[in-house]
């Protein structure tokens, strides 16, 4: 099986961070808090479709507020794949990791 | 909660780019943290924030939609991929008709193209003008030269502020030595040092400003320069042109070729005006055309102004000079550089000139032929729309609305395009070498690639995408599902009046086209052979170089004449089709003279003789009679006509301090082109103006005889390259332009029938298919294969016939049109339309009749058992 791609593990992390509450604001704020950096919503939607797809996370329909407009929002769950997924990714970038001394230089 | 305005454009444009059914939850993250915003920071911020980021997400958003709709395209590509190996045939029909008429269209574009990018590469090409002349003589009408007197450029540049700088040319050929090299060098132009300023000819080496301001320098271009200079460098070295010592002062890059001139040696004018003998005659009054030249006006400046101050110029500095000398008027005007290559088309241009209206017939020809086969992809597709409806009905059934059917076939289509546009530029990329020899240019990969002729190709490409896609496209999705699937559909019928109003249209055009063919190949060949007045055939030019050669020329010629096989010899100013000198007579008559210029051949006692032309009264020169070197003269019957004379051979003339006599009318030869009027010619006796040596040799023996020639010729000339010509060819020079014209248009119009009936072959095979049961059944009831066949040829050959019918006044008024081109023009000939309707139908009926023979030569059994 393929590897995670960095944008797809980012998104995993931050909805298993989030437990209930991952929706695409949220999950956006989030990513801003741990990197430091605004993503676009695409980019977001981007991984989480591909996630759908694969079917690593589900999509569960939220109610309509209207603060959002009168529109409803869909919250994303990590699936069991999803999870062995991340543990795999893991576990690969430990391996990656080992045996690297020191980066930070002289 | 306080009301909030959303950006409706930006949410639009967001509810666009996402094309999933969950749109609504992406549209309600971007509206969640806009309202925050505009709650916190205002509505300004949060406006432009909201348009930020969708033109931050935009490109990805835009990646996904692609996507997303991938899988309907998908699908519609392997149905196309199915189609077409299912139907090979009509696959390779429908590609290579379309490829071939693209190709065409490419190569005439690119023709086309580059006759408009004549003169281009001049930085100031549209402040430059030539000043050209109308020389009017009384009772001859108007010459209209390409060639001005030298004095007008710098009188104008005295005269008015709006000039700002003015060139003049002479062409000359010269023979260019250098060492041991020796060679007669065609474009050599006298110039102005100003050149460099008006023109954009990119001097290498050498000062722009000066390098031609001294007598004796010259200018070279690259490749003459390295064609004399191996390994020594050619700066401020000495060439000797025509036995003068020159000092090369420049070297310039060569001219390009889409110029409506080529220099390869500029001379200063300088040279010219140093001797006094020249600047007498040519800079010294306004009478003398044998100089180009052109003007640079300032910025801004009209030149229609300048051209409407002309005549009161002339009146002022010119009119005495050309009433004295030539007896006439002249009119000046002012023509545009861009516009000399494709419009003018006057006397002495300084080449071959291309001509606006083969650019426009070249379109009509190109536009045909696309139409043709656009119409054989509409022609199969809707013939096999049948084939296709059931696809279309299922489709339907599946919830396809109408809107994605005419995608599907739109995009067949296009697919169909491209893959022709590709074979096609892969077929311009074989023609080329023959292409080049047919149209005399230097076309390459390169000019493939430029902008006007990419931008051409998808035009056309959009173009029969959509035009030949349209109809299936709007017809086939029409189709009611219900109608389909019972059955109820046959075979195109509806279609069929139209697909044969197409047939029609098809071979209207390209019997149009073979008519054309036919009558501008008549033409041609009437303008070579027909009219000419003499005998072409057999006679050798040597141009004279050497001034011992002209003056002992009756020596010369009887050492030729001791061989047999060389039947006569003269010498002259020139021959038909190349040049005739021209000057001013006066024509003494009791009711007052008159002075007039005509064209004039100098030559000695035996030019009529060796040229094989007829005297219409008269006599010939005669070396018995001892006044006939002074007094005699002999006029062409144009002459007669146009001056009204009433005894020619009574007619006594004045030319310079001349007197003479009128002892012969020769009729009337061909010396100019015949697209205009044979104007009236005088031959004189003239042997000191002479430049070239002919001699009519007999049919027999030839390669012999030129050994003859050659070898006295060298003999005689010492020190000079030795060169000749035939006659025939350099008279058939002259109608280069029509000759070519008559090829391309013999090759296109092939073409043409030949897409039109590769259409014709396919639907054919089509139809016939149809009717295989029909005519199972018609044969195992006794019909015969000769009925059979008439049966199904029958109703193409009405269609062949009716557009017989039509193209018939079409072309007839087309050639007409064309024909007004000529002074002396063809009898159109009945016999060139029957014969190309002829020929078009025969093409048809044995495209068809292939089909036919195989359906009619099937065993019965074999069509009716199927089921």
């Amino acid at each position: 099986m393929n590897l995670l791609s960095r944008s797809e593990e980012i998104m995993l992390l931050t909805i298993l961070k989030l437990k209930e509450n991952a929706y695409g604001v949220s999950i956006r704020e989030q990513i801003r808090i741990d990197s430091g950096k605004t993503w676009s919503f695409a980019s977001i939607y981007q991984p989480l479709d591909k996630l759908t797809k694969k079917d690593f996370v589900r999509k569960l329909k939220g109610e309509p507020t209207p603060e959002r407009g009168g529109k409803r929002k869909y919250y994303y769950e990590i699936t069991q794949e999803g999870r062995n997924a991340l543990l795999e990714i893991k576990k690969a970038n430990e391996s990656f990791w080992s045996g690297i001394p020191e980066i930070a230089g002289k | 909660m306080s009301y909030r305005k959303y950006p409706e454009i930006a949410r639009w444009l967001l509810t666009r780019l996402l094309r999933q059914n969950d749109h609504n939850a992406v549209i309600g993250d971007f509206e969640e943290v806009y309202s925050d915003i505009y709650d916190s920071k205002g509505g300004l911020y949060a406006y432009l924030w909201y348009w930020l980021q969708v033109f931050r997400s935009f490109p990805k958003f835009l990646n996904n939609m692609i996507r997303r709709s991938n899988a309907m395209f998908n699908n519609y590509l392997k149905i196309t991929i199915r189609t077409i190996s299912r139907h090979k045939s009509y696959s390779f029909i429908n590609v290579s008709g379309l490829a071939a008429g693209m190709a065409c269209c490419i190569l005439i574009m690119l023709f086309i193209n580059n006759e408009f990018s004549y003169d281009d590469y001049h930085e100031k090409a549209d402040r430059i003008y030539r000043l050209v002349d109308d020389i009017y003589a009384p009772g001859r009408g108007v010459l209209e030269t390409a060639t001005s007197s030298t004095r007008f450029a710098p009188f104008l540049l005295q005269e008015f502020p709006e000039i700002k700088n003015g060139v003049r040319f002479l062409q000359r050929r010269r023979l260019v030595e250098f060492n041991e090299k020796k060679i007669f060098e065609d474009n050599c132009f006298y110039t102005d040092a100003s050149v460099f300023s008006v023109f954009s000819f990119n001097l290498m080496k050498g000062d722009p400003e000066t390098a031609l301001s001294d007598p004796r320098t010259v200018v070279l271009s690259e490749s003459i320069a390295a064609k004399y200079f191996e390994s020594e460098s050619p700066m401020g070295n000495t060439l000797r042109i025509d036995n003068t010592d020159y000092k090369i002062t420049g070297i310039m890059k060569d001219v390009p070729a889409n110029s409506h001139f080529i220099a390869d040696i500029f001379i200063s004018i300088e040279t010219l005006i140093q001797i006094p003998n020249v600047k007498r005659n040519f800079f010294d009054n306004w009478a003398r055309h044998e100089f180009y030249t052109y003007l640079l006006l300032k910025d801004g400046s009209d030149y229609k102004v300048l051209e409407s101050k002309l005549p009161a110029f002339i009146e002022k500095h010119a009119a005495e000079d050309i009433k004295t000398i030539l007896g006439g008027s002249l009119e000046a005007h002012l023509q545009p550089l861009k516009d000399i290559y494709l419009r003018s088309d006057r006397f002495m241009e300084l080449g071959q000139n291309g001509d606006i209206k083969y650019v426009y017939i070249f379109s009509i020809i190109a536009l045909f032929i696309l139409i043709i086969a656009c119409i054989n992809f509409m022609n199969l597709s809707t013939a096999r729309a049948a084939n296709r409806a059931k696809e279309v009905g299922l489709r339907k059934v599946a919830g396809a609305c109408r809107n994605q059917l005419i995608r599907q076939f739109m995009g067949e289509s296009f697919i169909f395009t491209v893959s022709a546009l590709l074979i096609s530029l892969f077929l311009v990329l074989l023609i080329f070498p023959f292409y080049n020899s047919l149209t005399g240019k230097d076309f390459g990969f390169d000019d493939l690639l430029s902008l006007p002729i990419l931008a051409g190709s998808f035009t056309i490409l959009f173009f029969v995408g959509f035009f030949s896609g349209s109809y299936p496209a709007l017809f086939i999705s029409r189709f009611q599902p219900v109608k389909i699937l019972k059955g109820d559909l046959s075979a195109g019928s509806k279609s069929s009046s139209l697909r044969k109003g197409l047939v029609v249209f098809q071979f209207t055009l390209s019997i149009i086209l073979i008519a054309g063919t036919g009558l501008v190949l008549d033409q041609v060949d009437y303008l070579k052979n027909k009219k000419i007045g003499f005998d072409k055939e057999h006679v050798v030019i040597l141009p004279i170089r050497l001034m011992a050669v002209r003056s002992n020329y009756e020596s010369v010629k009887s050492e030729l004449l001791q061989n047999p096989n060389i039947l006569s010899a003269t010498v002259s100013i020139g021959y038909p089709g190349e040049i005739v000198a021209g000057d001013a007579i006066t024509i003494v008559r009791p009711e007052g003279d008159l002075k007039t210029t005509v064209a004039m051949f100098y030559t000695d006692h035996d030019f009529i003789k060796t040229m094989g032309m007829k005297l219409v009264s008269g006599r010939d020169f005669s070396k018995d009679i001892t006044t006939d070197a002074e007094e005699a003269f002999i006029i062409n019957e144009a002459f007669v006509k146009n001056y009204q004379i009433e005894n020619p051979l009574e007619t006594r003339f004045m030319w310079g301090d001349k007197q003479g006599r009128v002892v012969g009318v020769v009729k009337d030869f061909q010396y100019k082109t015949l697209k205009n009027e044979i104007s009236p010619l005088v031959i004189h006796i003239a042997p000191n103006n002479t430049r070239i040596f002919a001699a009519r040799i007999k049919p027999e023996n030839i390669s012999e005889t030129l050994d003859y020639i050659q070898e006295k010729w060298i003999e005689l000339n010492p020190g000079y390259p030795y060169e000749y010509s035939f006659l025939d060819e350099t008279f058939d020079k002259m109608y280069r332009s029509e000759t070519k014209q008559g090829q391309i248009f013999t090759y296109f119009s092939g073409l043409a029938i030949f897409i039109a009936s590769l259409g014709l072959f396919g639907l054919a095979s089509f139809l016939i298919g149809q009717r295989t049961k029909e005519i199972g059944i018609r044969k195992s009831l006794g019909a015969s294969v000769k009925s059979i066949l008439m049966l199904v040829s029958k109703e193409f050959t009405i269609l062949i016939l009716i557009a017989n019918i039509i193209s018939l006044p079409a072309s007839y008024m087309l050639m007409s049109k064309w024909l007004q081109n000529f002074a002396y023009r063809v009898d159109m000939d009945w016999r060139i339309f029957v014969l190309s309707g002829v020929f078009a139908l025969t093409i048809a009926v044995l495209t068809v009749s292939f089909q036919s023979i195989k359906a009619a030569l099937v065993n019965p059994a074999n069509t009716l058992r199927h089921e």
